[in-house]
């Protein structure tokens, strides 16, 4: 479904992907694991058009992608939660629902989906009206996931859904894209620093390292933490 | 690597400041005073550069210091008789103050480099947007400051009676000392370290390069070199007026200088040539023309249209300018590394 | 007691055209972190059309003026902004004043340097007595017609689609591109809807002075970019606010100062906007810090 071949993303010198093949297959659920600063999110942004791609081919469904605005790229069916949340604090819950639809114009179907989300994320339907940016950061996190789901994607890329959130507000995050998961058959691509969150859920769990793929891990194997975060030297 | 070899791109471009000014000294007089004209926008434009080019921040403010420059070198340069006349309220010393052609700019800098400093305390801890409104903001204080307060200035009426000091050596000769003074800074350790903020702000902060007192070091520099092109202009026309200094001046030197390239010295020299003669063709265009029979007028507008649109074609078509940023060199010198310190912290910038 | 109501309607007239010139340059600002120059010519070339179509019947100068701001912010940002849209925010302001250059000599070209004079609405410039206040008809007016218009567009911002996409991508671009918003389209809306508060201020102030001339909109152009500056850049409201207080500042300034500096009453606005930058980066009337440029 989805397909990199050679992906190299730079910011000016600087070099943040390379080389990078990776393959979802449809109904499937990927990870990537990396510490901060392996390319996690130029990753990601790469494949939501939002960061340039001068090397590499990106294809969705068979179509190249790399090279099209994030707002095409979206259209054809790949949302991304980026990392940071990026709610619209000055607008309502509502409203920033809403605007996942962007992309649709069946007024009807846009109604019936956010009263089927209402149901499965009863904090928003509580808050609906009020401002995004008062909600707590776990209740924004499921914002921005809800609002992805507005636009009824194919491809869902979340990325590092558990940054900044209390320990019992991740298990609730996650417990929520399991069921996602569950109900809909979504296809995902999650990006993580912690492997174990990705434990049950991913197909399989990919190693990013200074912004190459280094291959696939395994979620289960026990106290793999130590010997993952071993593999990156500290900033200096 | 010879000092030679390091710094051809400075012999490079004296050698067409002293072309030109040969040019003109054979020429008539029309072509003279076009030729000292442009050395004295040349002047302005580095000035300009030196900020610009090396901290990559949009500056408007720097036509304030033209004003500033122009009238404090008119306060030293005037005689006193005629400082009664129209500047009778300056200081009784000041007033009996008559200084040679060189001093007089030289007050006008130093004056310039004295506010800048003021000034650039605080708005050199902006950056971007900010920083460029800042300037904005300073260029209309100095415009309503100069233009009310009579005292130091004629208000909006004009200045006339300035000593008319600039021929071909002393345009030329201020060009090239600019010229001089831009690359010399723009070699130091000051200037490479502040280009190495404007690739990226983040990262130098990060390493720990104080980036505004970098900016503040090039505002002052960059004040004094606009302010002695200020002052030379006042004295080559003779005449002195607050309207001269303003929004006019201010889109032709920045027109100039983003032709030509606003990140090299190189651009800022080729592109004041290169403005000024279209400059000079397009007012030649203006004015009534018989073509094959049929009396066309163009009217006065034209050249202020044909600039504004021969710069949106650089920003659409070449937004690095003729010189694409870099400088003039006849035999190419290797790459130098804007800033080793950039890639220590690459690694926290790569998401 | 009619004094003070006087200096407050003297305020709030000012200030609404100040607000209205700020919103349109806030609402680009917000979306593409352009600083538009142009914007004051977008009123400017809006009162000449109004000036020159004014003998006919007003409210076709009206409709006329609209027409005409709509169609040159349109073809500006289709012929020059877009082009530019991935440029870094220097290279923007650079081109936003080039263009702004470049519509003004052309206005030059067309009508000549001069300001020119025309009666236009000139019945408004005559006042009315509320209570022995003497209030100018036109200041009544332009506060009423830019309450309606903040309410008109607060509405359309508010209520439709078109409306949340130009503020959430005021807010967050990339996030709302991400979405699905398309750049193209709430760009272009953005652009008009400041073609359209221009040749309200143009109108406005048109009937109020009976003049214009090619440089007309700098001023209001440079009061637009301190009151977004005021009002923190990239907020709407803010630029609102931020238009009425400059408003205020200038007409309070204007009756407070001594008669010898009041000739500095505009040194001391632009002062402010350096002392708010450097105070209140985030403007006046918001704590987050919002002068993040977009990478």
């Amino acid at each position: 479904m989805l397909r990199l071949e050679g992906v190299e993303v730079r910011y000016g010198q600087v070099r943040a992907l390379r080389g990078v093949d990776l393959a979802v297959d449809e109904g499937g659920v990927v990870g990537i694991v990396g510490a901060n600063g392996a390319g996690k999110s130029s990753l990601t942004l790469a494949i939501a058009g939002a960061a340039p791609v001068p090397i590499g081919q990106i294809a969705f469904e068979g179509r190249r992608i790399d090279g099209l605005a994030p707002e095409t790229i979206a259209r054809l069916g790949i949302s991304l939660v980026p990392e940071g949340r990026h709610v619209f604090a000055d607008m309502t819950v509502f409203e920033n629902l809403d605007l996942g639809a962007a992309s649709r114009s069946d007024r009807a179907e846009i109604a019936r989906d956010m009263s089927r989300l209402f149901e499965r994320f009863p904090i928003l339907a509580e808050r609906r009206d009020g401002l995004a940016g008062k909600l707590s950061g776990g209740e924004q996190q499921q914002l921005v996931i809800a609002r992805a789901l507005m636009a009824r994607p194919r491809l869902l890329i979340l990325d590092e859904p558990s940054l900044g959130l209390a320990p019992t507000m991740i298990d609730r995050v996650y417990d929520l894209i399991a069921e996602i998961r569950r109900e809909r058959g979504l296809t995902m691509l999650i990006v993580e620093q912690n492997p174990e969150r990705l434990h049950g859920l991913a197909d399989r769990v990919l190693l990013l390292h200074t912004g190459e793929l280094a291959g696939e891990i395994d979620t289960r194997q026990e106290g793999w933490d130590s010997a993952y975060f071993g593999l990156e030297e500290m900033p200096a | 690597m010879g000092l030679l070899h390091r710094h051809q791109t400075l012999l490079i471009l004296a050698a067409i400041v002293l072309v030109a000014a040969l040019v003109a000294s054979v020429s008539p007089l029309v072509m003279e005073r076009i030729v000292i004209d442009t050395l004295i926008k040349l002047v302005m434009v580095v000035g300009l550069s030196v900020f610009i080019g090396n901290s990559g921040v949009i500056s408007f403010g720097h036509t304030g210091f033209m004003v500033i420059g122009a009238y404090a070198g008119a306060w030293l340069s005037m005689p006193p008789n005629v400082k009664q006349i129209f500047l009778r309220e300056l200081p009784d010393w000041l007033i009996a103050l008559q200084l040679p052609a060189v001093p007089s700019l030289l007050g006008g800098a130093a004056l310039a480099a004295a506010v800048a400093l003021v000034v650039g305390l605080p708005l050199m801890r902006l950056s971007g947007i900010a920083a460029s409104i800042g300037t904005l903001s300073f260029l209309l204080i100095c415009n309503i400051v100069y233009s009310h307060w009579t005292a130091i200035s004629n208000g909006t009426g004009s200045l006339v009676g300035l000593p008319l000091f600039v021929d071909i050596p002393m345009a030329a000769g201020a060009a090239l000392a600019a010229i001089a003074v831009a690359w010399a800074f723009q070699e130091s350790s000051i200037g490479l370290r502040l280009r190495a903020s404007r690739e990226d702000e983040a990262a130098a902060r990060a390493s720990g390069i104080d980036v505004a007192l970098l900016r503040l070091a090039a505002f002052c520099l960059s004040a004094a070199i606009v302010a002695v092109g200020g002052a030379l202009q006042a004295h080559f026309l003779g005449t002195l007026t607050v309207g001269q200094f303003f929004i006019a001046i201010t889109f032709l030197t920045l027109a100039m200088l983003v032709v030509g390239g606003t990140g090299s010295l190189s651009g800022a020299v080729v592109g004041t040539f290169a403005v000024a003669a279209a400059s000079e063709l397009l007012r030649l265009v203006e004015g009534d023309h018989d073509i094959a029979g049929v009396a066309i007028t163009l009217p006065p507008g034209v050249r202020d249209v044909g600039l504004a649109a021969i710069m949106l074609a650089i920003l659409l078509l070449r937004p690095k300018g003729i010189t694409g940023g870099r400088e003039i060199v006849l035999v190419s010198r290797p790459p130098r590394r804007l800033a080793p310190v950039l890639d220590m912290t690459s690694r926290e910038r790569t998401e | 007691m009619t004094a003070a109501l006087q200096l407050i309607v003297d305020a709030l007239s000012v200030g609404s055209l100040y607000a209205l010139s700020a919103l349109g340059i806030g609402l680009i600002f917000g979306i593409m972190r352009l600083i538009n120059f142009a914007h004051g010519e977008f009123i400017m070339v809006g009162a000449y059309a109004a000036m020159l179509t004014a003998a006919i019947w007003a409210p076709f100068a009206v409709i006329v003026a609209i027409a005409v701001a709509l169609a040159v912010a349109l073809l500006t940002e289709r012929l020059a902004f877009r082009r530019l849209r991935a440029s870094p925010p220097a290279t923007l302001l650079i081109t936003s004043f080039a263009v702004s250059y470049l519509l003004q000599n052309l206005m030059v070209l067309i009508e000549g340097a001069r300001p020119q004079t025309v009666d236009f609405l000139s019945a408004l410039t005559r006042s009315m007595d509320v209570g022995g206040v003497r209030l100018p008809w036109i200041n009544v007016v332009t506060i009423a017609v830019t309450a309606v218009l903040l309410a008109l567009l607060a509405l359309f911002l508010r209520r439709t689609r078109f409306g949340r996409m130009t503020r959430a991508a005021a807010s967050d671009f990339r996030m709302a591109r991400l979405l699905g918003v398309r750049a193209d389209r709430v760009i272009a809306i953005a652009f008009a809807l400041s073609g359209l508060l221009a040749a309200a201020v143009a109108v406005l102030l048109l009937a109020q002075t009976g003049t214009v001339s090619p440089v007309m909109g700098l001023q209001l152009a440079l009061v637009g970019f301190v009151a977004t500056v005021i009002g923190g850049m990239g907020s709407l409201s803010g630029a609102v606010l931020g238009g009425l207080t400059v408003g205020v500042v200038t007409v309070l300034l204007q009756s407070l100062l001594p008669a010898e500096l009041r000739p500095f009453r505009d040194a001391f606005v632009y002062g402010l906007v350096i002392a708010v930058l450097l105070v209140r980066p985030g403007g006046l009337f918001r704590s987050a810090a919002a002068m993040q440029e977009r990478v």
